[in-house]
């Protein structure tokens, strides 16, 4: 079997951790070995979701495991056994009604679900009506093109208005150039002993970096190479090299080898790579990485070893760190084996395959069961009224109201909100459930009153007001 | 005016159990102001600092009480997850997690054993409970629509700042027409064209005569002009239908009518609705106040009516002003290197102005204030520009 994507659908990083488990492994979830390594992170894959890619899955839940092993202060390769673990699930609650409904046209292919929102249902209709994300409305709009009058509709209402003109990115040629009122770091030429004075004067971090990689070029083509790496050293120093440019670190390793002594240049080196997260599975290129550890194997390639104890030492501002961070899994392999070190990569890898069989044994995965659950769409509708964001709760709110003044859906909805209300106990989220109503009124519904105040539980000076509106 | 509903409030008198040595909890103290939005905290420190009493300090203990008797964990959980986050995400404006309604409850029940302790008027009572309040019944029949063709956007083509050519479609604006309207006040984002460049412009319509030597007055003029608020009296029927019906006796001018400002005696034309609640569920129109005209263009038997498109202030049959807004976008999120996509604009009967000014021996003008957002590269903070002018004031004036 090979490696399974995450589904591709739209997931929540929760969180939550989970007690590691020692006990021996159950069968019933055995982990697969067929593991990747892609930047750093492992990536497993559910048994039931170790399918081929368009055979029907069991359920949706998939999640991905980040470990890091350590090295510790004697530079020896070891596992930390707190690794930390994330989930990604789908989003649960209200987020997964939509996927449930909205992404019906992506799920259907992806997921296998063998859920298709029926847009003839009033209330599946209403609850695509909440959609105001970007692949929701994508999901609407693509089935309104390919001819679904429903879609169509619905589309037509919840669509927002768009940008008349495309709007051009950071990367047009000669924005920046022509934009600058003043370019203060491209000033005209600094003698060595005023560089760092003006480099306090410019805004970090882009200003100094830009300012100071192309004066220390022009520096050294000049032939005044050691004035002014000293001087930038110096401010890098006075500083404590707190947000200086890694790439300039880099060019000047072998100028502090040549004025200051190798080990100084190896500092430098080892400075550099810190200040370029070199060690960071993420917003890290890997060529650049290469060039670190390709100039630290020219130069250095006794000192691999203490490279990984000082860039693991000291934090990315350049400040020494209280207890020694970690080396993450795959780069500290590629790392290992770049130097020759085959055995303790092979051990590295071993103990964190072995660290994680231990620690997915008997793993319960949580459970998401809005694919498989009986509820509604009007149940989905109604917890969309209470969703986080305040955009969403409108339109559920809106559509909960147009319910109310359609006669074939008038009675589900009046029970379902009646029910929630009668059963509300916090003032505040009364008012949510009374707005609908509210707004169906002012509509023309003919507003059942006595049950809907016989139903308020919390009242309160607010949902007074909004009753007298009834 | 509704029943106040103050002997329906379930169990407000458990409040009295809080004691006055309670602290409340680290949780509710690091996040009454990151759960609900911050006026509620200072609310509740400019009730305490009013009252003597400490009303953070029952908020706290009410909120503790009624987490743990619906089981709800002092934890953030995955709410970050949803409401913030770096770089492009932005921030999800008003968010509210179950966390943050009782937050919302408590505060809402706490204001109401202030109420029946004495320690607050009524109108404090209603206005601090109204809050609460999501939306506006009125405003939420009105549909926030695209921008008109005629808005001011920007060039594809980077220029220096002081030549962009927004800057000249904004000052053009006041001369414009809409289907036969004359333009009276506009505000909003430009349509961008760039990633790099954002700009946001106010121009605001003010009848003014001069009184004396005039000295640098432009940005005083704007901000007094801009903070003209029209307020309904909490204690007036029907709260949160602020565009229904002829109650303009309700509404309280928060500004004064006229205000003499370096040497131009300024009388604001244009004041801002400030709504009773947060109306957090159409978020933009609270932070940009819906346009209405002032009391000095307050006719009799005027009322104000609206429909799907917008606001308007009518009389005798004529539609005397008209109010309308626009977006672009969801504006879920908020990113704070760029202005949201929205804006609104006024428009009115000239005759109706006119007749104003001829009356009252003015001579209207507008204040104009522009403001820019350049940056460089996407994660870079923005920087801001601002400059303001007057129109139609003559060349005496800057």
């Amino acid at each position: 079997m090979g490696w399974i994507e995450l589904l591709p659908i739209r997931i929540l990083h929760n969180v939550a951790c989970y007690p590691p488990c020692r006990t021996a492994a159950d069968p019933k979830v055995e982990v697969s070995r067929h593991i990747a390594l892609r930047e750093g992170v492992f990536h497993f894959a559910a048994p039931d979701l170790l399918l081929p890619r368009n055979q029907p899955r069991k359920s949706t839940e998939c999640f991905r495991l980040i470990f890091d092993p350590f090295f510790d202060k004697n530079n020896r390769a070891i596992i930390d056994l707190a690794a930390s673990r994330s989930w990604l699930i789908p989003k649960c609650d209200a987020a997964s009604q939509k996927s449930q409904t909205i992404f019906a046209s992506k799920c259907d292919s992806k997921v296998s679900t063998g859920k298709v929102a029926n847009l003839n249902d009033p209330f599946v209709a209403a609850l695509a009506a909440t959609s105001i994300d970007d692949e929701s409305q994508a999901a609407l709009q693509g089935r309104a093109v390919s001819g679904d009058k429903n879609a169509e509709a619905i589309w037509n209402f919840v669509r927002f208005p768009s940008l008349p003109v495309a709007i051009a990115g950071f990367e047009t040629s000669s924005q920046e150039s022509s934009f600058e009122e003043q370019k203060a770091y491209e000033a005209p030429d600094v003698e060595p002993k005023e560089v760092s004075r003006f480099l306090n004067k410019l805004d970090p971090p882009y200003e100094q970096h830009k300012f100071s990689r192309s004066w220390f070029s022009k520096q050294t083509k000049e032939g005044n190479a050691e004035a002014a790496y000293k001087a930038l050293r110096d401010w890098m120093r006075q500083r404590d090299y707190y947000v200086v440019d890694g790439e300039l670190l880099l060019e000047m390793v072998p100028f502090a080898e040549e004025f200051d002594g190798r080990e100084e240049g190896f500092k430098c080196l080892c400075m550099a790579a810190t200040q370029s997260y070199a060690w960071s599975r993420f917003a890290y290129s890997p060529k650049e990485r290469e060039k670190i550890w390709s100039l630290l194997k020219q130069r250095y390639p006794d000192k691999w070893l203490e490279y990984v104890y000082r860039t693991c030492s000291t934090s990315m501002y350049g400040t020494p760190l209280r207890k020694m961070t970690y080396v993450p899994a795959s780069p500290g392999v590629d790392f290992l084996v770049q130097f020759g070190q085959l055995a303790p990569a092979e051990a590295l890898v071993e103990a964190d395959w072995g660290f994680i069989e231990e620690l997915m044994a008997n793993l319960r995965i949580p459970s998401v069961d809005w694919f498989h659950s009986s509820r509604t769409a009007l149940d989905s509708l109604i917890a969309r009224a209470f969703w986080i964001g305040p955009l969403v709760r409108e339109r559920a709110s809106n559509e909960l109201a147009k319910l109310l003044l359609k006669a074939e859906t008038e009675a589900a909805t009046l029970e379902a909100l009646i029910s929630g209300l009668s059963s509300e106990k916090l003032e505040s989220r009364t008012v949510i459930w009374l707005l609908p109503m509210v707004r169906a009124r002012r509509k023309g519904w003919n507003a059942p009153i006595d049950t809907i105040k016989r139903a308020v539980q919390t009242p309160s000076v607010l949902s007074e007001s909004l009753l007298a509106e009834l | 005016m509704f029943d106040l509903g103050v002997n329906k409030y379930g169990d407000l008198q458990v409040l009295a159990e809080c004691s006055s040595t309670y602290t409340p909890s680290l949780f509710f103290t690091r996040y009454r102001r990151a759960f609900i939005p911050p006026y509620f905290a200072d609310t509740a420190e400019k009730i305490s600092e009013k009252t003597k009493v400490n009303f953070t300090q029952l908020w706290g203990w009410e909120c503790e009480r009624l987490m743990k008797s619906l089981t709800i964990s002092e934890e953030v959980g995955d709410v970050s997850s949803y409401t913030g986050g770096p770089g492009r995400k932005g921030n999800l404006y008003g968010a509210s997690s179950r966390v943050a309604e009782v937050f919302k409850s408590s505060f809402l029940r706490c204001i109401a054993w202030f109420y029946v302790q004495r320690l607050l008027p009524k109108e404090e009572f209603i206005e601090y409970s109204m809050s609460v309040c999501p939306i506006d019944l009125s405003l939420w029949d009105i549909a926030t629509s695209a921008a008109p063709d005629w808005w001011p956007r920007s060039d594809h083509q980077p220029k220096e700042i002081s030549t962009l050519a927004e800057w000249d479609q904004c000052a053009h604006l006041a001369e414009r027409r809409v289907n036969g309207s004359q333009m009276l006040a506009a505000e909003g984002a430009v349509i961008p064209a760039t990633q790099g460049i954002r700009s946001y412009f106010s121009l605001l319509p003010f009848a003014y005569s001069v009184r004396g030597p005039i000295s640098e007055v432009c940005t005083r003029i704007h901000r007094s002009l801009k903070q003209s608020l029209w307020m309904k009296y909490p204690l007036s029927a029907h709260l949160i239908t602020t565009f229904d019906g002829p109650n303009l006796d309700q509404w309280i001018p928060l500004f004064e009518p006229s205000e003499t400002i370096g040497g131009v005696e300024v009388y604001p034309l244009i004041a801002g609705v400030r709504f009773v609640h947060i109306n957090i569920w159409q978020f933009w129109r609270g932070m940009h106040p819906p346009f209405f005209p002032t009391p000095h263009l307050i006719v009799k038997d005027g009322s104000i009516t609206h429909d799907a498109n917008g606001w308007y202030y009518e009389a005798a049959g004529r539609r005397l002003f008209e109010g309308h807004d626009w977006r672009i976008g969801s504006l879920e999120r908020a990113h704070d290197a760029e202005y949201d996509l929205t804006g609104q604009y006024a428009v009115c009967d000239p005759e109706w102005l006119n007749n104003y000014l001829e009356q009252a021996g003015l001579r209207l003008a507008h204040a104009l204030r522009v403001s820019v957002k350049q940056r460089n590269r996407e994660y870079e903070d923005a920087k801001e520009f601002h400059s303001c002018w007057l129109l139609n004031l003559g060349s005496v004036v800057t």
